[in-house]
């Protein structure tokens, strides 16, 4: 059993920005900071009151801190602790409100919590520091009941607007077989209709101008540009766009609750649904997360695998972007010839991990099998023509006129709108601004390879399109090394809760084959502590913020996805625009919406 | 004797009208019948609302539009007119001769200054003033500037 | 020189005491039902709409795309608006929020149309038993096909397309709502495809080694 190690703080950072950080908010809080909470990721975590928090996030947000600042809010949930029994040193708290700042300039994270109770369940909004707030909050306000005071619209976010109840608090049930079984006929479509019905004054759009009326239509839930149930209502006057309001939750799957209730090891098939054009990507942060709190140090062959395998799945989901961006600016062709490549390498992953698209093959402690005799071959036949056709379609896509001229100067951001609203990945770097969590933060022996950041400078739906394909190319770089330089050794570790053991050993050893036994039927009982973990996934950072009460279960599963801060920002971003434009701006902001709602 | 001709003619021309007016009616009678009458009738609860995306719209569809729509309009109206007395000027080239060809170059022209004169005033130009912007702001060619070679 | 291409077991041998005129009626020219014609054209052209919830819609894209090709079967025109299409795949899960709005499309259908569910979370839920998700898209709508899988592959969607394609060309409807009886008549009734593929699934034996490419 590994205890959070006794050692404070300060020795436990090693990046400056947040050592000043700490210690300015030590200097200016003193005995206001209610408790400094140790995580076996070594992320500083503040415990604040409902009254000092607004003062804490202000403060933090406009200071620099050695020289550097914490520029962007990355998360902001809760935990419902009513039944949690492991939380010695912590405040009292029934709700935990949990605010997790980053920093890109010092490389550094920062946690505040603010605990609060089920009597008394508000607490001053953040929105007026970071735009991005808006989402988080409200998403804490239909999970939790939690209301935040100032919210300009609290109102549900991922679940229907006629629901009743907060889904994440443990007293609601998480099966839909232990509710009302689900009925809908014309009485209940139409109360539902009624209730998704856009009403523009709840947004302060107001019917008519001085000139013209306004047109509010639905780029609804089924609409072949909008990538998934994803709906925008917009405000049209004529083709101009005036105002847009994004609305989700038409891809809700709870997979958050979903995780409270299936053990570490079985909950990974649902964490490749998440982002289901990422596959095995999608496993990374929380099978390393879990990791990380048992202590399993994976073999070098373990990692350069999971490395691979990543980066083919972007190299797919970055095609399935291309083709379908080339497809909403008017080039239906480009499409067929990138499903292509992708059946191609699809077939190498069927190969090797067995299905095609959802995977589940990384394990706690490894992966699910070695790799087949005779890997080798396609991935060379993959890297001898994948260049070739990627320069086709630079021709063919990045140098068209009429592409240019649809996306280049449309939905431009600066690195600061990025950072206020939370944009990460490609949106990120096509502001401008170098940085990816792979070579920022190594993770997976990711320090070993040798690939660049491509960047660009206008930040527009063109940028954000070439730096993709760029990192598709710096992609191929990095499967090359693998090939090349794989490790021998085990594709599995050897400690006793990588679930499940290796099958040799089980054949062997009865003890080998009790833990085999307990961690594949009950699961592995993981000691209690809590960590977060961030890769760079397809789409921006994909955060995993676990919590283990020491069960065979998660006590809470936060998956802090980049897709849902990208979609916030569309109304920002495409105002004054037309709606030819939102559909190129919808296209290049590369979101899947199982990404968003999880 | 002439008379009776013309009559004959006319009445032959009537004649041919009529027969083709009402092959006219009974197509599209026919059409419009058998679809009337052909297929099963179903009704389905939301089965007559217009299709906006699954949602119930918002509004109704007929509004004010913006007069922003109205200048191209207009310009069109004045363009497809000129082409009108072209068409007209048409069908009697030859009787015209070379009179009527530099009368109709000189019409031409004149619109021709017109239609050069509104390109270059802008009002043939359909940009909203943030996509003027956003092109004007713009750093470089676009892409990607970062790119280094190497070899895979 | 007349020619023509034929299988040696169907090519029918000429008739004794025919004359060529009859002989040439007889392989130029079919006689057919009209109910029978108007069943094999609606079979062979159905339309899908373009309707995708999640990652089935994904594999439901590849299998139009150029590998597997779904345009062969006669699923040519994957359309924008239901008030054009025949048939709705319901591809990926059904939620809660999404529920009224795939029953409003589907009443947008206009008749004759046809539901596949696609993938295990439209066909029961799938993994997925969670408060925000419809257990099975057939609590609300009539399914015709169910094609199982997570997500299924393309060729499992072309297979599911087939049959749906065999069960429509065994309907057949009235004409028209003023004359013959009103309903749909299913001449054969619809294989359960476990109950025929039953013994060749477990007369497999042989299992391909995860171990080799």
């Amino acid at each position: 059993m590994r205890v959070p190690s006794t050692v404070s703080v300060t020795e436990n950072l090693n990046a400056p920005v947040g050592l000043a950080a700490v210690e300015h908010l030590r200097a200016v809080f003193g005995d206001r900071i209610l408790h400094e909470q140790l995580t076996c990721d070594e992320i500083p975590t503040l415990w604040f009151a409902r009254e000092s928090i607004q003062q804490a996030l202000t403060l933090v947000r406009e200071q620099t801190f050695a020289g550097q600042r914490f520029e962007m809010l990355l998360d902001l949930t809760a935990i419902d602790e009513r039944v949690r029994v492991n939380r010695a040193g912590q405040p009292a708290s029934e709700f935990t409100v949990v605010y997790h700042l980053m920093s890109f300039s010092g490389n550094a994270d920062l946690r505040l919590k603010v605990p609060l109770f089920d009597d008394d369940l508000h607490l001053p909004t953040a929105t007026f520091l970071w735009p991005n707030a808006n989402w988080y909050e409200r998403e804490v306000w239909d999970m939790f009941g939690i209301r935040f005071d100032g919210h300009p619209n609290l109102y549900r976010l991922v679940l229907p607007p006629t629901w009743e109840g907060h889904a994440l608090r443990k007293e609601h049930p998480a099966r839909a077989t232990e509710m009302e079984p689900f009925t809908l006929d014309d009485a209940q479509t139409d109360i539902e209709q009624e209730a998704l019905k856009f009403k523009p004054e709840e947004w302060g759009m107001k019917r008519a101008s001085e000139d013209s009326e306004f047109m509010f239509l639905n780029l609804g839930p089924n609409h072949p540009s909008v990538h998934g149930a994803f709906r925008i209502a917009v405000q049209l006057d004529g083709e101009i766009l005036v105002d847009a309001v994004p609305d989700i939750g038409y891809h809700h799957r709870g997979a958050e609750k979903m995780g409270e209730r299936q053990s570490w090891h079985t909950f990974i098939p649902y964490t490749d649904r998440i982002d289901y054009l990422g596959g095995v990507m999608n496993n990374l942060p929380y099978v390393m997360a879990v990791e990380k709190m048992a202590g399993i140090e994976v073999p070098e062959r373990v990692k350069v695998i999971r490395v691979m395998l990543s980066e083919m799945f972007r190299i797919c989901s970055h095609l399935l972007f291309y083709g379908t961006f080339a497809q909403d600016v008017g080039q239906l062709s480009p499409i067929f010839y990138m499903f292509v490549e992708r059946e191609r390498i699809f077939n190498i992953i069927e190969s090797i991990c067995g299905a095609r698209m959802h995977p589940g093959w990384f394990r706690i402690g490894g992966v699910a099998q070695d790799l087949p005799q005779d890997w080798e071959v396609r991935i060379r036949e993959l890297l001898d023509f994948m260049p070739a056709r990627l320069d086709e379609y630079d021709s063919m896509v990045l140098n068209n006129g009429i592409l240019k001229r649809r996306t280049q100067g449309v939905g431009a951001y600066t690195t600061q709108d990025a950072f206020d609203w939370g944009v990460t990945g490609a949106g990120l770097r096509a502001t401008g601004y170098e940085w990816d969590m792979r070579k920022q933060r190594p993770y997976s022996g990711y320090e070993n390879f040798e690939f660049d950041i491509p960047i660009a400078a206008n930040g527009d739906c063109y940028d954000r399109c070439a730096v993709r394909v760029e990192e598709m190319r710096q992609s191929l770089r990095i499967i090359k090394q693998c090939a090349d330089n794989m490790p021998s050794g085990d594709y599995k570790s050897s400690h006793p809760l990588t679930t499940p053991p290796r099958k040799e050993k089980s054949m062997q050893d009865i003890e080998t084959l009790i833990n085999h036994f307990l961690s594949v039927s009950w699961g592995p009982v993981i000691p209690p502590n809590e960590v977060s973990m961030s890769i760079e996934a397809t789409k921006g950072i994909n955060s995993y913020y676990l919590i283990s009460d020491g069960n065979t279960a998660s006590y809470r599963t936060r998956i802090r996805t980049p897709s849902f801060a990208h979609l916030q920002m569309i109304p920002a971003i495409s105002r004054g625009f037309m709606v030819s434009d939102l559909i190129a701006i919808i296209a290049s902001i590369d979101f899947v919406m199982a990404d968003v709602d999880r | 004797m002439i008379e009776s001709a013309v009559d004959v003619g006319v009445n032959n021309d009537l004649r041919a009208f009529l027969i083709y007016g009402f092959a006219v009616v009974a197509v599209v009678g026919t059409m419009l019948g058998l679809s009337f009458v052909l297929g099963q009738r179903k009704n389905a609860h939301s089965k007559n609302l217009p299709f906006e995306s699954g949602i119930v719209s918002v509004g109704s569809a007929q509004f004010h539009t913006t007069i922003h729509f109205y200048l191209p309009a207009i310009l069109f109206i004045i363009f497809d007119l000129e082409v009108v007395f072209l068409f007209s000027w048409a069908l009697v080239v030859r009787e015209a001769g070379w009179a009527g060809f530099i009368e109709i170059a000189i019409f031409i022209s004149v619109l021709l200054i017109a239609l050069l004169y509104l390109a270059r005033v802008g009002a043939l130009d359909w940009r909203t003033q943030i996509q003027k912007r956003e092109l004007r702001t713009m750093v470089g060619p676009g892409g990607v500037t970062n790119r280094k070679e190497f070899k895979l | 020189m007349n020619w023509s291409l034929e299988s040696a077991e169907t090519a029918a041998a000429p008739q004794r005491g025919g004359s060529e005129m009859d002989e040439f009626i007889r392989r130029n020219v079919m006689m057919v039902k009209l109910e029978d014609m108007v069943a094999w054209g609606r079979k062979n052209s159905i339309w899908p709409f373009n309707f995708g919830l999640s990652c089935c819609y994904v594999e439901m894209a590849t299998a139009f795309t150029s590998r597997h090709d779904l345009a062969r079967f006669g699923a040519e025109v994957i359309r924008g608006t239901p008030r054009q299409a025949d048939m709705i795949v319901i591809a990926g899960t059904v939620f809660r929020k999404m529920a009224p709005v795939v029953k409003q499309l589907y009443d947008q259908l206009l008749e004759p149309k046809w539901v596949i569910s696609m993938g295990s979370c439209a066909n029961s839920g799938g993994m997925y038993d969670i408060y925000s998700v419809v257990q099975g898209v057939d609590k609300f709508l009539p399914v015709d096909v169910y094609v199982s899988g997570c997500p299924p592959r393309p060729e499992a969607l072309l297979q599911g397309l087939l049959l749906l394609q065999e069960s429509i060309g065994n309907q057949r409807r009235p004409l028209s709502w003023v004359i013959n009886e009103q309903g749909i008549i299913q001449r054969e009734e619809n294989e359960v495809q476990r109950v025929i593929r039953g013994p060749e699934r477990i007369a497999a034996t042989e299992l391909r080694s995860p171990d080799e490419v």
